[in-house]
């Protein structure tokens, strides 16, 4: 009977091997396209190592797939939209990861940990946070992102009616958040 | 602009601002990327019980698994007689049976430059739909001159190929593509992909309120002229796209998605597909996924397997109800060895078995299966070789599993 071997050592041998291939899109387009995917991770997690996470998840996901890509143009573009769909449908695993991780550490939240006083205080940043997940996404996306109706519509699959209606009932929220924190 | 929308913007401005003051861009993360990913790897494996460790080394294995990629390499041709039927997202189409069929599966996505006098700018969605060769494809080889092929897929010189793809409007302007059945042609100036006229064609049309477009490669002759058989035979239904993947069970996968083989059971068409599964730059692994009528039982890559040999047969199963009709399937690994599959029944009706050769590209040491029972079907799938039994799997499921609808009603996806 013959069977594969997962080894540490065959594994390094393949990380080797790819890492001596010709100066590939990988560096390239992690280095043009990350900050600015970890700025909207960061929007939308509130947590900036979360964010860092999840950003990394996404590259992960999107080098396998950005090879069909027919322009490379478009990768900014998935990579926004696998950014957003795993905050709103892969976040609790990931913060469940980061909550294993923390308790292994023994070691502070992220948050608490890098926060500066300023962000802390921020009442708006804290209202935001309070959003339901797609709520947020829709906010930062249109108003951090600007994108268009149309085009946070798509990152978000929907419909740009509900896109409108997301928006709208997140700003309602908001006002009704800063205006008991004001009171 | 509204208090509520300025102070949003206010602090957002104040963050990203405050974020670009803490670190430096990054110079490069495949490294971290690496150690991720292996990381990741090596964690699903080891608490899905996935990979069991064995360390198997000798030159003799090496060689004699060397020995089976070579013969499982397709070389280009002019096509068999022996015909096989496929359906791909309800766009069926009749080819050689020793031709390779890709099922695409991703997001069609095309960048139209700002500038473009063709269509709206931006990026266009669609969907990649099939690719049929008479090679198979691989990374390294040399592309024949096909404008439409996804990029990192190529085929041999000398062979030929073809790749359908839906968009959501028509390339052409003021043009509405031309009802199907049509004729591809030489490429104008103006269409997508046209690089070398005397060895491409082109073709868009309009079938069952969806718009398609097809590249044909490849020089003409014998090859050629079978290849526009092939296109010539497609026909369209309304099935929906069930592929999405790029998300499956927390890892990803690599296609392209190999149609191993193809038929109608009970009505019910079915495709075979196998494909690669792995986070970039860490081991990869084998799925091989069963889809009846465009679904796939068990979920996209519900049948992980290692590299490596299987001893016997390894498989997973799952029951479809269409009308008033239910079907068990069974589906996975064959190992070499094996030249004859049965399924043998206390009741039911045994309706085929099936066994497929696994694509070269993904260096898997055994074969793919299939067997299909009707009825209340329980009991083995027996594998042998030349002379005696070598294996035996139950088949069937228990009454608390509960059978998967598919037809009229039921979602595809």
């Amino acid at each position: 009977m013959r069977a594969t071997v997962t080894s540490e050592l065959e594994a390094d041998a393949e990380t080797t091997a790819r890492e001596n291939q010709p100066p590939g899109r990988l560096d390239d387009l992690f280095v043009r396209h990350a900050p600015a995917a970890t700025r909207l991770a960061y929007f939308l997690t509130g947590d900036r190592e979360l964010a860092q996470d999840l950003v990394q998840e996404a590259f992960v996901r999107l080098f396998g797939r950005f090879r069909h890509l027919r322009e490379p143009e478009a990768f900014e573009a998935y990579l926004r939209k696998t950014v957003v769909n795993l905050f709103t449908t892969h976040l609790r695993r990931l913060k469940l990861e980061r909550a294993n991780l923390e308790r292994e550490k023994r070691q502070p939240t992220p948050l608490q940990h890098h926060d500066t006083d300023v962000a802390v205080k921020d009442e708006v940043w804290r209202a935001l946070q309070r959003l339901p997940e797609r709520q947020r996404a829709a906010i930062v996306l249109r108003y951090y992102e600007d994108l268009t109706e149309r085009d946070a519509a798509d990152v978000l699959r929907c419909s740009t009616g509900a896109l409108n209606q997301l928006v709208a009932r997140a700003m309602a929220a908001l006002r009704d958040d800063l205006g008991s924190e004001e009171r | 602009m509204n208090d509520t929308e300025r102070d949003l913007r206010e602090m957002f401005g104040r963050r990203e601002a405050d974020l670009l003051g803490h670190g430096t861009p990054p110079a490069a993360a495949p490294r971290v990327l690496v150690r991720r990913s292996r990381r990741r790897q090596l964690r699903n494996a080891i608490a899905g019980g996935l990979v069991i460790a064995i360390v198997v080394a000798g030159s003799a294995g090496g060689a004699l698994a060397l020995l089976r990629l070579g013969q499982q390499v397709r070389p280009a041709g002019v096509g068999s007689a022996e015909v096989r039927t496929s359906t791909v997202y309800g766009v069926t189409i009749a080819y050689p049976r020793n031709w390779s069929l890709l099922q695409l599966g991703q997001d069609a996505t095309v960048v139209n430059p700002e500038n473009s006098k063709v269509g709206p700018t931006g990026a266009i969605t669609g969907h990649e739909v099939l690719q049929l060769g008479n090679a198979e494809p691989s990374p390294s080889d040399s592309t024949v001159c096909l404008g439409g092929m996804p990029d990192g897929v190529f085929y041999p010189q000398g062979s030929v190929a073809l790749y359908v793809q839906q968009l959501d409007w028509p390339r052409l302007v003021g043009t509405t593509p031309a009802t199907w059945p049509v004729e591809p042609s030489a490429p104008a100036p103006q269409d997508p992909g046209s690089c070398d006229p005397t060895a491409e064609r082109y073709a868009t049309w309009t079938a069952n309120g969806r718009i398609y477009e097809a590249f044909l490669g490849g020089a003409p002759g014998p090859a050629f002229d079978r290849l526009l058989e092939a296109f010539r035979s497609m026909t369209f239904s309304q099935t929906e796209p069930s592929f999405d993947p790029i998300f499956v069970n927390g890892a990803i996968t690599t296609g392209p998605y190999y149609v191993l083989d193809s038929d109608v059971t009970e009505g019910q068409p079915w495709n075979l597909l196998a494909y690669a599964s792995s986070y970039p730059l860490a081991p990869t692994r084998a799925c091989i996924d069963l889809e009846v009528a465009g679904r796939s039982l068990g979920g996209q890559c519900n049948l992980d397997m290692s590299l490596g040999g299987v001893s016997g047969a390894e498989g997973t199963s799952a029951r479809v109800r269409f009308g008033g009709t239910v079907v068990t399937y069974a589906w996975g690994a064959l190992s070499n060895d094996v030249v004859r599959v049965d399924l043998q029944l206390g009741g039911g009706t045994a309706l085929g078995q099936w066994i497929a050769a696994m694509p070269a590209a993904l260096q898997v040491d055994f074969r793919a299966m299939v067997v299909a029972g009707s009825g209340d079907a329980n009991g083995a799938i027996v594998t042998s070789d030349d002379t005696r039994q070598v294996g035996a799997l139950p088949f069937g499921l228990d009454d608390l599993t509960p059978p998967i609808d598919i037809g009229p009603g039921s979602s595809s996806s």
